[in-house]
């Protein structure tokens, strides 16, 4: 099965179970968890539910796309459901049996894997997901955001897309993965990973990305301070891509990163209270 | 009657099963005898999707009790014609009493009226439900999680319930889910239900179902597997107690078998491979008779052993890809000068208010004179111990150990060899870190032992110096490990002595002038490793009051507390101990009653013989004690403050103490402190109880 048609299968399959199919946030970020369609929905007590590609970029693990595992920007599979469905696990292994999977003939473990976001002030205790000891999926129930106790909970599901596919099609470089029948993902996407790790390493402006910085930062507050929750928030996650690009150049030392990541975290808190009074404001839409 | 509780959840940590099962059986156990019921035996499995526990041979119904209640005083219960009162009438309507179940009794406020009442057992079922519902709430875990059901917090989503009391379900429900006879075996593919109909039934179905519950039975079957997987390749599968533990904890019915490693992974050092198999993989690694990594090792899938060799197949390749990810890191790290390392550690803080990393350094580089100047170190000691220090923390920002935390002191010294440095140098950056938790291994060369205790001490005083508390669960940089490695690296010196105090004291000063406010005295820090000293003598079954005898030494004596102890112990059931006890409590009364200034003794003072012949006994004695001291031979001290007991006998019979004159007085306090403080040389033995004969 090529790249492309996997995206299709595990949309039509949540589409199915009542997901939301977004199209990717159009903003350069790190995970599927800081897009505002998973952070500011698990706030909150309305219920939600939505899978979305989402293209993460993790300047730091760019290898000039020579490595066979690491990539600079990936794709996961995010899906986010509040509250989490009774049998949300079956859910999830009837996804990957969506994908052709014969689960009979393999092995899946769910090692118990934590996580944190100090950004977000964002918690979830669960599992990473291991396909015949391959790591596929993130499977988390969210405890906290910016900082608060969730109630209700939301599941969140995250797909390593380029991970699955090699497994899938049974390749051993992510380049070699074909994405339908006449590109491969090499074809599409090597050129522009070179690019950007010369670019992240060593085209940057390390002066000009601090300064960004700043302007960002200053941006989202001025715009969160007035209640407009979604251009706040964009400028956020442009200091988030921004503190990326910096951390990949070696160049933030250890008490400017938690100065960085405190700074975020209050926008990030800006923009839950304002979630919150809205939510408080307009009432439950159920 | 038997009682079955299933618990069904999403996977439960496989590090933390054990510990849950246990907790279940023990608050089963305890919460039983709330009842009145008798029962055979309680058990408790757990496998990662399920907690279980049965009841066996339980009573139908609790017994019922005869319980005495008392009523009011006869004198108002009847009138004086003998008519029972309305006062009785309602105490016996209350109770569901009839007057012919009353009697009457005398209590020292006078006769009342008493009756024996019966209380009915509750059944099997009640009381089976209100021990399972306090399972449920009283279980309690490490970070417990919410899923959908405010309020309520389990280790992981609970999805499924049985209560089975013989053939019957037990209702209830919690978490919004009621019991009922469902569950579900092993994992293969489409889930299939299987209804239990007994106890007995669940221990038949779930095996047929391929779930083996015991997890000494998964354990031994993945012990005598994997032998025979590593047998095929004349290996041996090596693994330690707690990654066996945790690798079992991930299955239901485990099987093992044997995959092949890339032979040119093994261009990078063991400790790589190692990590990637047993910490990212869970799987087993596996050696030769010399105890050398093959390039094989032992996975264990849950499930049977269909596809197996599919499942292999993806083993190998994690294992392909995170060694070439390995490898990448390991050459890069190479290009890197470990001098270049140690510029690095500037970004690094080490705790938050003392520095970072490479102000760390400077503080061990500088101790490193300390220690070298105290111990007499030859030149070429002290160059080396300098060098470990410096590079001592170089290790901790290579990409392999950002990789891989745990191999921080193995790459260190790893990196270090690689470059050049001599083989004392590169064993001692292993070697600071050692000894690791739960193990006894110790650092072996000299200069290894001393980085890793000036590592120790550094990391004691100033975590003690900003504040850092240590009680109870909370121990948040581990300090009483810290404090723990210490003692035991002291205990197994072999020395009289060692300027501990003195390390302790410089580290204060160095931290002072590196400009850290660190607030704290030597003292706290002796406290703190006194403190651990007990629990490791404790650990090594010393008696309590030994322990402290021995504990009151000063720090630097603390290398010789075990033998120090060990001789006391021995002497417990003889006559020697007896009297040194004796002697040193009476001189300790005497000295209590001494008030005004010490003074040393003046021999010209003395009246009495046996006051003249103590002090010379003390004289003669107190040189040999030192020597023996030094010479760690404490049977013989022990011998030399035997033979001052008649001495000191004659003396409390035949010298009175209290002497009307102030000097002669003054004079026998001093000869009695000094006779005090030979004894104190070795032990304070006034902590030791004796049992009384």
């Amino acid at each position: 099965m090529n790249f492309q048609e996997m995206i299709f299968r595990l949309e039509t399959f949540w589409k199915r179970q009542g997901c939301v199919i977004l199209p990717p946030f159009d903003e350069q970020i790190g995970a599927g968890t800081l897009s505002p369609y998973t952070f500011l929905k698990v706030l909150g007590k309305k219920s939600w539910s939505v899978a979305y590609v989402q293209p993460s970029r993790r300047p730091a693990d760019g290898r000039y796309g020579e490595n066979p595992n690491r990539l600079y920007m990936h794709h996961q599979f995010q899906v986010i459901i509040k509250p989490p469905p009774f049998d949300i696990q079956e859910m999830y292994l009837n996804s990957l049996r969506a994908l052709g999977l014969k689960l009979a003939q393999h092995e899946v473990k769910f090692i118990e894997d934590n996580w944190e976001t100090a950004v977000l002030g964002a918690q979830g205790i669960g599992w990473e997901v291991r396909l015949d000891g391959l790591e596929i999926t993130q499977f988390t129930y969210f405890q906290k955001a910016a900082g608060m106790e969730l109630n209700p909970v939301s599941v969140e599901i995250t797909y390593g897309l380029e991970r699955l596919a090699m497994f899938i099609q049974g390749k051993d470089s992510v380049f070699d993965i074909q994405w339908n029948g006449s590109y491969t993902y090499g074809d599409l996407r090597k050129q522009m990973e070179y690019e950007e790790c010369v670019y992240a390493f060593d085209e940057s402006d390390v002066k000009k990305l601090f300064e960004l910085f700043d302007i960002y930062e200053a941006e989202s507050k001025r715009l969160l301070d007035n209640d407009l929750l979604f251009p706040g928030y964009q400028y956020l996650l442009k200091c988030s891509h921004t503190f990326n690009l910096l951390d990949a150049r070696g160049v933030i030392s250890i008490n400017e990163r938690v100065n960085l990541i405190a700074r975020m975290r209050h926008l990030a808190e800006l923009a839950a209270k304002i979630v919150l009074k809205s939510e408080e404001k307009n009432g439950l839409s159920v | 009657m038997d009682y079955l509780f299933e618990i069904f959840t999403e996977e439960i940590p496989a590090t933390l099963l054990n510990k849950a099962v246990q907790n279940l059986k023990t608050i089963a156990e305890r919460k039983i005898q709330d009842f009145n019921i008798n029962f055979k035996r309680i058990e408790a499995f757990g496998t990662p999707r399920r907690l279980t526990l049965f009841i066996w041979g339980l009573e139908d119904k609790e017994w019922d009790i005869e319980k005495e209640v008392k009523g009011p005083p006869v004198s108002i219960a009847f009138d004086k014609d003998g008519n029972p009162t309305k006062i009785l009438g309602k105490f016996l309507s209350s109770n569901n009493l009839t007057e012919k179940d009353i009697f009457k009794k005398d209590t020292a406020k006078g006769t009342y009226v008493f009756a024996s009442k019966r209380i009915k057992g509750r059944t099997a079922e009640e009381v089976v439900r209100e021990v399972s519902l306090f399972l449920l709430q009283h279980l309690s875990f490490p970070n417990p999680m919410y899923w959908d059901n405010p309020g309520v917090k389990f280790i992981r989503p609970i999805r499924g319930m049985i209560a089975l009391l013989g053939n019957n379900v037990v209702k209830f429900s919690y978490a919004g889910i009621e019991t009922g006879r469902t569950t579900y075996g092993l994992r293969i593919d489409k889930p299939r239900e299987i209804e239990v109909g007994s106890p007995e039934d669940y221990l038949k179905k779930i095996r047929e179902h391929y779930v083996i519950l015991s997890f000494n039975e998964r354990r031994k079957m993945v012990e005598r597997n994997m032998k025979i997987e590593a047998s095929k390749v004349n290996g041996h599968p090596s693994s330690t107690l707690s990654h066996l533990e945790e690798v079992v904890n991930l299955t239901e019915y485990p099987t093992p078998f044997l995959a092949r490693i890339d032979k040119e992974s093994l261009n990078i050092p063991d400790c790589i491979t190692e990590s990637i198999i047993e910490g990212h993989l869970k799987s087993i690694v596996v050696r030769n008779d010399e105890g050398k990594l093959l390039p094989y090792f032992i996975g264990v899938r849950n499930g049977l052993s269909d596809f197996v060799e599919i499942v292999r197949a993806g083993y190998e390749k994690v294992v392909k890809a995170r060694v070439l990810d390995g490898k990448f890191f390991f050459e890069e790290d190479k290009k890197i000068k470990l001098d270049d390392f140690v510029k690095k550690l500037k970004g690094v803080v080490f705790i938050k208010g003392l520095g970072t990393l490479y102000d760390k350094t400077l503080r061990l580089v500088e101790l490193s004179e300390v220690v070298s100047s105290n111990l007499f170190l030859s030149s070429e000691e002290y160059e080396n111990l300098k060098r470990a220090a410096f590079l001592s923390k170089a290790g901790l920002v290579s990409n392999v150990v950002k990789e891989f935390p745990n191999l921080q002191g193995k790459m260190g010294s790893i990196y270090a060899e690689i470059q050049g440095e001599n083989k004392v140098v590169s064993t001692a950056i292993y070697e600071q870190y050692l000894p690791l938790p739960a193990s006894n291994l110790l650092p072996k060369t000299k200069v290894g032992t001393l980085i890793s205790l000036i590592d120790k001490i550094d990391t004691l005083v100033g975590a003690l110096g900003i504040g850092v508390k240590v009680s109870g669960s909370k121990d948040p940089f581990g300090l009483r490990r810290v404090g723990n490695g210490i003692v035991q690296i002291l205990f197994s010196m072999g020395v009289a002595s060692f300027p501990l105090s003195k390390f302790i004291s410089s580290s204060i000063e160095i931290y002072k002038k590196q400009g850290f406010k660190i607030n704290l005295v030597p003292e706290d820090v002796e406290l703190f490793l006194k403190d651990r000293a007990k629990s490791l003598l404790r650990v090594l079954s010393f008696r309590y009051d030994i322990i402290n005898a021995v504990v009151s030494l000063p720090i630097d004596f603390m290398p010789t507390y075990p033998q120090r102890a060990k001789v006391i112990e021995k002497h417990l059931s003889e006559d020697t101990l007896l009297y040194i006890v004796l002697s040193n409590k009476r001189v300790k009364n005497i000295l209590a009653k001494h008030q005004g200034k010490k003074s040393t003794v003046d021999p010209s003072l003395f009246f009495e013989r046996d006051e003249e012949a103590l002090y010379n006994a003390v004289e003669t004695t107190r040189d040999k004690v030192f020597e023996k001291l030094k010479e760690m031979d404490y049977e013989e001290v022990m011998n030399l403050f035997y033979t001052l007991y008649p001495v000191i006998s004659q003396f409390f019979d035949n010298v009175l103490v209290m002497d009307k004159k102030d000097e002669i007085r003054s004079n026998r306090f001093a000869l009695l402190s000094e006779l005090k403080s030979l004894f104190d040389a070795f032990a304070d033995f006034s902590e030791i109880a004796l049992e009384k004969k």
